[in-house]
C-alpha cells in the first residue's frame, strides 16, 4: 500500500516512468520475484566458482538439508533439533512472562512499588542478556537449566518495561469516566486497566519471544547436546556451509512461526483494535 | 431532589512555577429538572467547575453540593459525558452503555432491558455490537450519552459533548438532547463554546470570564423559551427568531467584556406577556 | 479520597526517593548477607564488594591477556566498525526502500527473510570466514544492528507529512532539493530513533559474538572468567558491559534530542 507522499514523489514531475507503479500493482510481484530469479541464478551459475569451505553450492545445502531430514546430523534429525530448541525457548519465555507481567501490572498500579523496585532494574536493565550466560554456567553447569536461565531472563525484562509502561499510560478521561460510572477497584483494574494495557503488553511479548529465540540460539551456541544451536556449531567445526546454511534457515523460520503465532493470538484478542498500517 | 450547589468556590493549581488562581469565588444554584450552560473563553474554569460537580475535582476552598448533599467523589448519580466521549474501545456499543449498571450490579435481565431501552432512544439499534472506532463520532456520542441516560442519574454533567462534531451533527444532536430531555428531564450543566448552542439548549446561561474564572452574569431563558415553545420547533425556526437573535447578540457582548448598552436581560415583549399572562 | 488508581499525582518526590533508596540497600543487603552467610558458596555467589574489588583489580591487572581498558577498546572497537557499517548501508537502504517502489520491491523479499535470522546465527559463518579475525564480531555486528536501521529509516520516508512535501512542490522545488531539504529533515527523527534501537541490538549482539569467536574483548573477559570458575570477573566484566551499553544510549538520547529540536524546527 503506497504512502501519498510515495504517490507524490512518483507523480510526473521529472520521473515518468515510476507513473506505471500506481497502474499496475502486480509490479510488485514482477521486480521482487525477478530479483530472487536473478540472485538464485546466479548462486547457481556460480557454483563451480564458490570457494566450499566458506560458502555452499545450491548442491550443498540441497543435500545437507536432505542428510539432517532423514539421517540426522549432530545427534537427531532437524524435526528433533528445532523441536528441543523450541521446547526450551518457550518454556524459558513462558517462565519469564509468567514473572514480567504480573510484577509490571503490580509495578504500573501502585506507583509505591515502582519506586521500590525502579532502581534495581535501572541496574539490571542495561546488563545484554547474552552476557549472563557464563554467570548462568558457572551457577548452573552446562545443563538445560543455564539456558533456560538466561532465555528467563530475556523475556523478564521487555515484558516487564512494555506491562508497567502500559498500565501507566492509561488514558486518564478513561479512567475519570470509569470511576464516575461507579466502577470499584476490582472493575477498574479487570476492566478497563488492563485492556487498556493489553496492546503494549503484547508489544512486550513481541518483543520477548524474539529476545527469547535470540539468547536460545546464543545459549546453545555456546555449549549444548542438541537443538539447533548445536547443529550451527557442530556444522562450523565441521566446515559444513550446506549444513550453517540449513540451520540458519530453521532458524529463521521457526522465529517467524512463533512471531506470526503470536500475531495471531493478538488478533483474537484484541478484536477491538483499530488495525495498524 | 438533584440541585447543584456551589458555594464561594475557588480553585487553585500549584504548579512549579507558583501557584496558579483558576477560579475566584464562584457561587451558583442550579434547580432540580434546570438546564443550565456555562459558556466562556478557554481557561475560564468552566471545565473545572464541572469536573468539581461531578467530584473529579475539589475546590481549594468553599462547597459543592448536589441534593443538599456535599459531594465526596465521582459517582453514577452524576453522570458525565465527555468531549472525548471517553467510551472503552474495547467494549462494545452495548457493553459502554451497560458499564454503569454493571458497576452497580444491576442484575442480567433489568440490565437487558435498560441497555435496550436506551439503544433504542438514541437510534443504535444497528450497531449494538461494534466498536467504537468503527462508529463514526456522531454516534460514538450517542453511545456516551446512552450511557449516561442509562445509569438513571440525577444529574447530568456535559464537558462540551458536541465540541468534536462536525456543524451538521452537532444540530442533529442538539434538538435529539431537547427531544430526549421531553421523555426524560434531569437536572443538566452543560458547557459550551457556543453562544447559540447554549440559547438553544438552557433554561439559563451563566457567562464567565477568565483568568481568574468568575461568573459575569447569568441571563435568564426560561420563561421566553416556555412563552415562545422553543422545545417544539426544530432549531433552524428558533434561530431565526428575534428573541433569539437578541439574546445571542446579548450573550457575545457579554464575552467581549463591553456592558451591554442599554437592554436588560430579557427582551421586553416576552417578560411583558408573561407578567400580563399572570 | 477516591480509590487509589494510575489517576492519582505523584506522591511526594521524597516518599518516591526514600522508597527507591530503600530498594536498593534491600536489594545490596540480601545480596551481601546471601554471599557472607554461606547461603550460597563464595565459589558461585561474591559478594557486592568483591566484584567491586576485582573491578579495580581487572582494571589495572591483565586478566585473559589484557586489562579491563583494553579489553574494552577492542569491544568498542568493533562495536564502533559494525555499528556505522550497519548504519552507513541501512539509512540509505532505508529511505530507497521508502521513496522508490521498485527499489523496495527488489529489496523486500531478501530483506525479510534475512532479518528474522537471529544475529547471533551467523557466528558459524563469521568463523569459517574470518576465524578470529576483526571481521567475525563485525559480521555479527551488522546483522543486528542493520535491520532496525532500515526499517526505522523506510517508515521515516514513508512518514513525512505530504502537506510539506505538496507545499515544497509548489514552491518549485526540483527533485534533489526536495529530498535533502524536505524528505529528509522530515526522516531525521525516525533515523534517530533507528539508530538507538539498532545500537542497544549491535551492543548485544557484539557481547553473543565475543563469547564465541574472539580472543579480547569484554565478552571474551567473562567468558574467560567462567571457564577459570572466577564469578566476581565474570559479575566485574558485567558491570562495565552495563555501564558502556548505558553510555552509548545516553550519547545517542542526547543526539536524538538535539537533532529533533533542531530538524523539526527547520522541516517545519
Amino acid at each position: 500500500m503506497e504512502s501519498m507522499s510515495a504517490r507524490i514523489l512518483d507523480a510526473p514531475h521529472r520521473t515518468p516512468a515510476w507513473r506505471l507503479s500506481s497502474l499496475w500493482p502486480s509490479m510488485q510481484l514482477t521486480i521482487g520475484g525477478g530479483a530472487v530469479l536473478v540472485a538464485v541464478a546466479i548462486w547457481f551459475g556460480s557454483s563451480a566458482l564458490i570457494d566450499t569451505t566458506r560458502f555452499p553450492t545450491p548442491h550443498d545445502v540441497y543435500s545437507a538439508g536432505l542428510q539432517i531430514l532423514i539421517t540426522g546430523y549432530a545427534g537427531g534429525t532437524l524435526l528433533m533439533h528445532t523441536i528441543q530448541s523450541m521446547k526450551l525457548a518457550l518454556l524459558g519465555f513462558l517462565c519469564g512472562v509468567g514473572c514480567g507481567l504480573p510484577l509490571g501490572l503490580v509495578m504500573g498500579y501502585s506507583r509505591k512499588a515502582e519506586a521500590l523496585l525502579n532502581p534495581i532494574f535501572f541496574f539490571i536493565k542495561p546488563i545484554p542478556p547474552l552476557a549472563w550466560i557464563p554467570l548462568a554456567i558457572v551457577w548452573f553447569g552446562l545443563g538445560d537449566s543455564a539456558k533456560i536461565f538466561v532465555i528467563w531472563f530475556s523475556a523478564f525484562v521487555p515484558i516487564l518495561i512494555n506491562t508497567y509502561t502500559g498500565v501507566q499510560s492509561v488514558d486518564q478521561t478513561l479512567l475519570s469516566a470509569a470511576r464516575v460510572y461507579g466502577a470499584d477497584r476490582g472493575i477498574l483494574v479487570r476492566e478497563v486497566i488492563v485492556p487498556s494495557a493489553l496492546p503494549m503488553i503484547f508489544g512486550g511479548l513481541r518483543i520477548s519471544l524474539q529476545a527469547s529465540w535470540m539468547a536460545l540460539v546464543a545459549a546453545e551456541l555456546v555449549g549444548a547436546f542438541y537443538g539447533l544451536g548445536r547443529v550451527l556449531m557442530i556444522a562450523a567445526q565441521d566446515i559444513y556451509p550446506g549444513m550453517i546454511v540449513i540451520a540458519m534457515a530453521c532458524v529463521a523460520l521457526a522465529g517467524m512461526a512463533m512471531t506470526k503465532a503470536l500475531g495471531l493470538l493478538e488478533r483474537v484478542a484484541l478484536p477491538w483494535l483499530r488495525p495498524v498500517q | 431532589m438533584s440541585s447543584i450547589q456551589f458555594e464561594q468556590v475557588t480553585r487553585v493549581f500549584e504548579r512549579r512555577s507558583g501557584s496558579y488562581k483558576a477560579l475566584e469565588p464562584v457561587s451558583l444554584t442550579i434547580v432540580d429538572q434546570e438546564f443550565v450552560a456555562i459558556v466562556g473563553p478557554s481557561g475560564c474554569g468552566k471545565t473545572t467547575l464541572l469536573r468539581m460537580a461531578a467530584g473529579l475535582d475539589f475546590p481549594t476552598s468553599g462547597r459543592v453540593f448536589v441534593g443538599n448533599k456535599p459531594i465526596q467523589g465521582p459517582g453514577p448519580d452524576r453522570a458525565v459525558v465527555f468531549q472525548q466521549f471517553a467510551l472503552f474501545p474495547w467494549k462494545t456499543v452495548c457493553e459502554n452503555i451497560a458499564f454503569g449498571l454493571r458497576c452497580r450490579r444491576v442484575p442480567k435481565k433489568q440490565l437487558q432491558q435498560l441497555v435496550a431501552k436506551f439503544v433504542r432512544l438514541m437510534g443504535l439499534e444497528d450497531h449494538e455490537d461494534s466498536y467504537p472506532h468503527q462508529l463514526s463520532g456522531g454516534m460514538q456520542q450517542r453511545v456516551a450519552i446512552a450511557r449516561a441516560y442509562a445509569v438513571e442519574p440525577g444529574v447530568l454533567l456535559m464537558d462540551e459533548p458536541f465540541g468534536a462534531l462536525d456543524a451538521q451533527t452537532r444540530a442533529e444532536m442538539q434538538e435529539e438532547l431537547i427531544s430526549i430531555r421531553r421523555v426524560q428531564p434531569r437536572t443538566v450543566l452543560f458547557i459550551t463554546h457556543s453562544v447559540e448552542e447554549a440559547a438553544f439548549l438552557s433554561d439559563r446561561v451563566v457567562v464567565m470570564t477568565g483568568r481568574p474564572g468568575r461568573i459575569r452574569e447569568v441571563v435568564d431563558i426560561a420563561s421566553i423559551r416556555a412563552a415562545e415553545e422553543w422545545n417544539h420547533r426544530p432549531i433552524e425556526e428558533v434561530m431565526s427568531l428575534e428573541s433569539f437573535g437578541r439574546i445571542r447578540s446579548h450573550l457575545w457582548r457579554l464575552l467581549r467584556h463591553t456592558k451591554s448598552v442599554e437592554q436588560p436581560t430579557l427582551p421586553d415583549t416576552g417578560l411583558m406577556a408573561l407578567r400580563a399572562a399572570s | 479520597m477516591t480509590s487509589a488508581s494510575t489517576a492519582r499525582p505523584l506522591p511526594a518526590s521524597v516518599t518516591y526517593l526514600g522508597l527507591a533508596t530503600v530498594g536498593l540497600l534491600a536489594f545490596f543487603g540480601v545480596w551481601f548477607l546471601a554471599s557472607i552467610s554461606g547461603l550460597a558458596p563464595k565459589r558461585v555467589l561474591p559478594s557486592p564488594s568483591d566484584v567491586a574489588v576485582t573491578l579495580y583489580q581487572i582494571s589495572v591487572h591483565p586478566f585473559a591477556g589484557y586489562t579491563l581498558g583494553q579489553h574494552l577498546a577492542s569491544s568498542l572497537e568493533r562495536f564502533l566498525a559494525g555499528f556505522a557499517l550497519a548504519a552507513a548501508a541501512g539509512i540509505p537502504t532505508g529511505l530507497l526502500m521508502g521513496w522508490y517502489a521498485p527499489f523496495r520491491y527488489a529489496i523486500s523479499p531478501f530483506f525479510d527473510s534475512l532479518r528474522f535470522v537471529a544475529p547471533l546465527a551467523w557466528v558459524p559463518f563469521a568463523a569459517l570466514w574470518f576465524g578470529t579475525g576483526f571481521g567475525g564480531p563485525i559480521l555479527v555486528i551488522f546483522s543486528g544492528a542493520f535491520a532496525p536501521c532500515v526499517i526505522n529509516s523506510f517508515r521515516g520516508a514513508r512518514l513525512v507529512d505530504e502537506h510539506l512535501i505538496e507545499a515544497a512542490r509548489t514552491l518549485g522545488a526540483g527533485h534533489f532539493r526536495l529530498m535533502g531539504q524536505v524528505l529528509l529533515p522530515g526522516a531525521m527523527p525516525s533515523i534517530i530513533a533507528g539508530l538507538r534501537i539498532s545500537a542497544g541490538l549491535a551492543w548485544q549482539s557484539l557481547i553473543g559474538a565475543e563469547l564465541i569467536v574472539v580472543s579480547s574483548g569484554v565478552g571474551y573477559l567473562i567468558v574467560q572468567g567462567q571457564g577459570d570458575v572466577a564469578p566476581a570477573v565474570v559479575m566485574a566484566g558485567m558491570t562495565a558491559i552495563g555501564f558502556v551499553g548505558i553510555a552509548i544510549d545516553s550519547i545517542l538520547l542526547m543526539i536524538q534530542r538535539g537533532i529533533v529540536r533542531r530538524w523539526q524546527g527547520a522541516a517545519q
